[in-house]
């Protein structure tokens, strides 16, 4: 979590609109950082005087003259009972699963020539005791506009959560089913949202895997080119940022490495980008290794708060 | 439900949200008369699939857009019109910083007014304004979100050390 992202939620997180483990993420932030915890005050200071502006009462006599009003407009003609509209905006959130599974199936896979830096994000995985990664992305067929939603993979000493969170329906590409956690999708070319059946199921979208977490999200092709950015404060600590990159591919990404262990703590790729006919999909990712996560989460209580 | 029962339990309510949106009395008590009388109107055709204030809200929002497309733009500016707080409320209460506000909100685009009025003032949840606004819930986040940074600048610029 960057000030920028944190920034853009703080209104949210003082509405008490974040889900449980967003709130978290941000809080965390926002307690190792004096700029942005100065503008989570102000916000909460805005939300206070708003609240408390032109808080009016009707004045007297309006109820009589409304209800004068009322009695002598012409009553209205009965109703026909509505058809329920399509529920594009549900179908489109389900199509970012879709859209994102394709991504990470074909387009982000680790190469065999990955360069070192890679090999040490690997490595990091393997021997995580926690991993945090957070997928946000804004897709939607061309006709509905963009959808927005978040994704979070939560492991830590063998526990493991995946959720995501609810579209302005309600309604959840990863649902709670009576065998676990099933995972649905937008199928286009049905025209509905399926469940994806067993078999094919991406490691780590139905049961979280190393492997899985760690053979995605690293680009196809030649090695990335790799730049030290030198000495960071992230969080309380002191890290080394390196941006990897691979610019023929327009790819790029960036680590954070314990100069101790030179093994990653975090790494952030922003530029998750698929375009069809009919989808567009923009995302990024956050991968957090070895943070301390409260128990909290993996209660199956906060999943739907 | 009929409307005197509409009235007793939303009417303050929906007045304020009026008052809010007008910033003048005279227009909010008009404003509010439309809302009840439109709502007594389609009291029949309402499917209770969302709250009775969500509907009530909607209603109002859809009135004010119809005024303002009637009669145009206010006659009167927000910076000229009577402070709300100062009509109903002890006047030593009513202090610049409120004044302020006022200014900021109406310097805001339609879209965001409404939206950061109906979440941060009315306390409504995202879900809430999304339904009245009729957009998606993401759509809300990011217009209360971007109202309340214009709110943040403007208001820095006028009191200093808001930020």
């Amino acid at each position: 979590m960057n000030c920028e992202m944190t920034r853009r939620h703080l209104d949210a997180l003082v509405d008490g609109e974040l889900p449980f483990w967003a709130a978290w993420r941000l809080e965390r932030h926002v307690a190792h950082c004096a700029d942005c915890a100065a503008a989570r005050d102000a916000a909460q200071r805005l939300t206070e005087r708003a609240r408390s502006w032109a808080d009016v009462t009707a004045p007297a006599g309006l109820g009589v003259r409304m209800l004068s009003s009322a009695t002598m407009a012409a009553p209205a003609m009965p109703a026909r009972p509505r058809q329920a509209p399509l529920r594009l905006r549900q179908l489109a959130v389900a199509a970012a699963a879709l859209v994102l599974g394709i991504g990470l199936t074909l387009g982000l896979r680790v190469h065999g020539n990955a360069g070192p830096l890679l090999r040490q994000m690997v490595k990091a995985v393997s021997q995580a005791q926690s991993v945090h990664m957070v997928l946000s992305w804004r897709t939607g067929p061309n006709q509905d506009g963009p959808v927005q939603s978040v994704e979070e993979i939560w492991y830590q000493d063998g526990r493991w959560r995946k959720t995501s969170a609810p579209d302005e329906g309600g309604d959840r590409i990863i649902r709670q089913g009576a065998h676990g956690l099933e995972y649905y999708r937008y199928e286009p070319y049905q025209g509905k949202v399926v469940e994806v059946p067993e078999g094919a199921r991406q490691p780590g979208s139905g049961d979280f895997t190393f492997e899985g977490l760690a053979g995605t999200y690293f680009p196809i092709g030649a090695s990335p080119q790799t730049t030290s950015l030198g000495q960071v404060n992230l969080n309380g600590r002191t890290l080394i940022e390196v941006q990897a990159s691979v610019p023929e591919a327009g790819e790029r990404m960036l680590f954070w490495l314990d100069p101790k262990t030179d093994l990653p703590v975090r790494a952030e790729k922003w530029d998750l980008n698929y375009k069809t006919m009919r989808w567009e999909m923009q995302g990024q990712m956050e991968l957090d290794f070895n943070q301390t996560i409260p128990p909290a989460i993996f209660d199956p209580q906060t999943l739907h708060p | 439900m009929d409307v005197a029962a509409l009235y007793a339990k939303y009417g303050d309510r929906i007045y304020r949200f009026c008052y809010r949106l007008c910033g003048r009395a005279e227009d909010a008590e008009d404003l509010a008369q439309d809302v009840f009388v439109a709502a007594c109107q389609g009291l029949g055709r309402f499917e209770g699939r969302s709250s009775v204030a969500t509907w009530l809200y909607r209603i109002a929002l859809n009135q004010w857009r119809n005024r303002q497309s009637r009669h145009g733009p206010p006659s009167a500016s927000w910076e000229e019109v009577e402070e709300p707080a100062a009509r109903h409320a002890d006047p030593s209460q009513t202090l610049p910083a409120e004044m302020t506000l006022t200014a900021a909100l109406a310097a805001l685009p339609e879209e965001l007014r409404a939206a950061f009025l109906l979440v941060k003032a009315e306390g409504l949840k995202y879900r809430e304004a999304a339904r009245v606004l009729d957009v998606p819930q993401g759509t809300v986040q990011w217009r209360v979100h971007a109202a309340a940074q214009r709110l943040r600048a403007l208001l820095t610029d006028e009191e200093g050390g808001e930020r």
